[in-house]
């Protein structure tokens, strides 16, 4: 149950975090959303504490095993992850070059 | 056979790939991007051809069985979408022939290209649910370096609510993921197509429904999650914007119409309503802002949500008739949302601005590429022959089969609002006289006709697409039938047994 409320804490400390000014906590915001997304696969899909997958000493795949899917989803999203925000890490640190600050508000139409 | 499901990946990667060498060469990096947009095009439709005769392809990657391991699955929804998408590829490289030795980074551009219509193709023709999220990420990726490329200070604001909004609905997409794979124990199309007992009856399955919804909905730019697509569009070169217009978003109609009739069934549940309701908010509000924007691509980003409107129309009536229209109207508007861009990006090199109160007189000089517009924004409007009319015919005929009149008003109603931006931009950017602050703007040149070419070929697609209207309109209601009734795509994914 601890593990279910640091989703719920994460999601929603992503979600304030998504909606600041400033672009370097809105970054932050989606790492731990992303973060959040992935422990909950993990979670809602065949979550056994302190039980491995396949235990040491056995050839087969016991009955009461984790399922070792969900874990394959998450390695594929934390790379996704991972990929995205250095992507985001490069915008900002290219808009602080081109304009200074990284303030969201800033940088919109002229109307 | 099934191996030719991979050769829509391998192309344009094979391409971008070739691309990324050609780092400095511009010119020979866009005709290289040409010729790999016609070897698509020319896969698209050997696959088309394939599987018109009512066959579906299915290839079992790695030689995993169904529903263990993820499959790719064409079927004649995948081929016709990837055969639009291949199209509006072709014309689009061809516009960049034209437009490339004025972008700052040719070449790499190209490749960026390339690997977003690997993404496209790939989420068009997956059979799983994951890799879905797979191929999404894919193009979404390529498309958020693209669209950073800008350099003034409202290109990069652009860019970031861009990337943070579909970041969002990329993580609502993994939630989502997460909670259905809990319930049902699979992620393949067909196989959570037949676990009708579980959908829909647990709290976290219908959540997931909604999680999927909300995704789908930030993706295909349905009002109130549309405030993304105006802000960046327009401030890509016009290439980028007509690749993006006319694909991306209807991606995210793709997935909504494949989750909504596969997965989830819509028929009679409360998110119909829910569906149709932002469906027709979409429409209204989408043409209302449309109007009151002086930027030519602003207006074409607006609509863009309007147009998205129709389709998700299409899939909340839910009928055959009504999911068939909504196919058929995507594949017309791919085809015409992409020439308008087009076409705003000549306007903006031969009028030096994309400021409508700045343009003028197109109509006077560049007479050929004004009777192109015209084509486009008729299709777009409504107006037969073109396609735009059997489309915007075939949905509202839909909507009298069930007796919708509200959202019949709503559609013909915003079909004149559509009108109206039409006209507004035809009388600002070609009717009326231009007054040219510098005389060096006039656009022309060697490589000019490659660009009308791009032009005139997505205006050629949509004459046919309107002239040879039942034949397609056959093909969509083929489509919208086996979405309806899924045992043909069932049976051809999994095979003759059912497993657990």
């Amino acid at each position: 149950m601890a593990i279910s409320g640091l989703i719920g804490v994460l999601y929603a400390a992503g979600i304030f975090l998504l909606l600041r000014r400033s672009l370097i906590k809105a970054t932050m915001g989606i790492l731990l959303l992303g973060h959040a997304a992935n422990l909950l696969i993990l979670v809602a899909a065949g979550y056994m504490p302190g039980v491995p997958v396949i235990r040491p000493g056995d050839s087969v795949l016991q009955e009461i095993s984790p399922d070792p899917l969900p874990q394959a989803l998450i390695l594929t999203a934390i790379v996704i992850g991972l990929g995205v925000g250095a992507f985001l890490i490069a915008l900002i640190y290219r808009t602080a070059l081109c304009f200074g600050g990284d303030d969201l508000d800033s940088l919109r139409d002229e109307e | 056979m099934p191996n030719l499901l991979v050769l829509p990946l391998l192309v344009p990667l094979l391409g971008a790939i070739i691309l990324f060498f050609m780092h400095g060469h511009s010119l020979v990096a866009a005709v290289i991007s040409c010729c790999v947009s016609v070897l698509q095009v020319i896969v698209a439709s050997i696959l088309l051809w394939h599987v018109w005769s009512g066959v579906t392809i299915v290839l079992d990657l790695a030689g995993w069985s169904a529903p263990f391991g993820i499959s790719l699955v064409g079927d004649l929804f995948s081929c016709l979408m990837l055969f639009a998408a291949s199209i509006v590829g072709v014309a689009v490289t061809l516009f960049a022939l034209f437009d490339a030795p004025r972008s700052e980074a040719g070449a790499l551009s190209c490749a960026l290209f390339q690997l977003m219509m690997m993404g496209v193709s790939g989420a068009f023709l997956t059979g799983d649910l994951f890799n879905l999220y797979v191929w999404f990420e894919v193009m979404l990726i390529s498309s958020f370096v693209l669209l950073s490329m800008g350099t003034s200070k409202a290109s990069f604001g652009g860019a970031f609510k861009y990337v943070l909004l579909n970041l969002f609905s990329s993580l609502l997409f993994l939630t989502g993921l997460g909670l259905l794979y809990g319930q049902v124990g699979s992620l393949n199309f067909a196989h959570l197509s037949l676990r009708t007992d579980v959908l829909w009856h647990t709290l976290p399955s219908s959540g997931s429904a909604v999680l999927l919804f909300c995704a789908f909905a930030i993706k295909s730019a349905l009002f109130p999650m549309h405030f993304w697509l105006p802000a960046s569009y327009h401030h890509a070169s016009s290439w980028l914007a007509a690749a993006f217009g006319g694909l991306l978003s209807k991606v995210g109609v793709y997935a909504l119409i494949r989750t909504f009739t596969l997965v989830y069934p819509l028929g009679g549940s409360w998110l119909q309503q829910v569906i149709l309701y932002v469906s027709l908010a979409s429409m209204i509000i989408g043409v209302l802002q449309a109007a009151a924007q002086m930027n030519f691509q602003r207006v074409l980003s607006f609509h863009i949500v309007s147009q998205i409107g129709y389709m998700t129309l299409g899939l909340a009536l839910y009928s055959t008739g009504a999911i068939a229209a909504a196919v058929f109207y995507i594949l017309h508007n791919m085809i015409a949302k992409t020439n308008m861009y087009l076409l705003g990006g000549v306007a903006k090199v031969v009028c030096g601005s994309s400021d409508l109160g700045k343009q003028g007189g197109l109509f006077a000089s560049h007479l050929f590429i004004s009777l192109l517009f015209l084509v486009s924004a008729f299709s777009l409007a409504g107006l037969p022959p073109l396609s735009g009319f059997f489309a915007k015919l075939l949905l509202l005929s839909s909507a009298i089969e069930v007796r919708a009149w509200g959202a019949l008003v709503v559609a013909l109603l915003v079909g004149v609002g559509t009108l109206f931006s039409m006209s507004k931009i035809w009388a600002e950017a070609f009717w009326k006289p231009l007054v040219l602050v510098d005389e060096e703007f006039r656009g022309g040149g060697a490589t000019f006709k490659f660009g009308i070419a791009g032009i005139a070929l997505l205006a050629f697609v949509s004459i046919a697409m309107g002239l040879g209207s039942s034949l397609l309109y056959e093909a969509c209601q083929r489509v919208s039938f086996e979405l309806l009734n899924p045992d043909s795509y069932q049976k051809a994914v999994l095979g003759q047994g059912v497993v657990r």
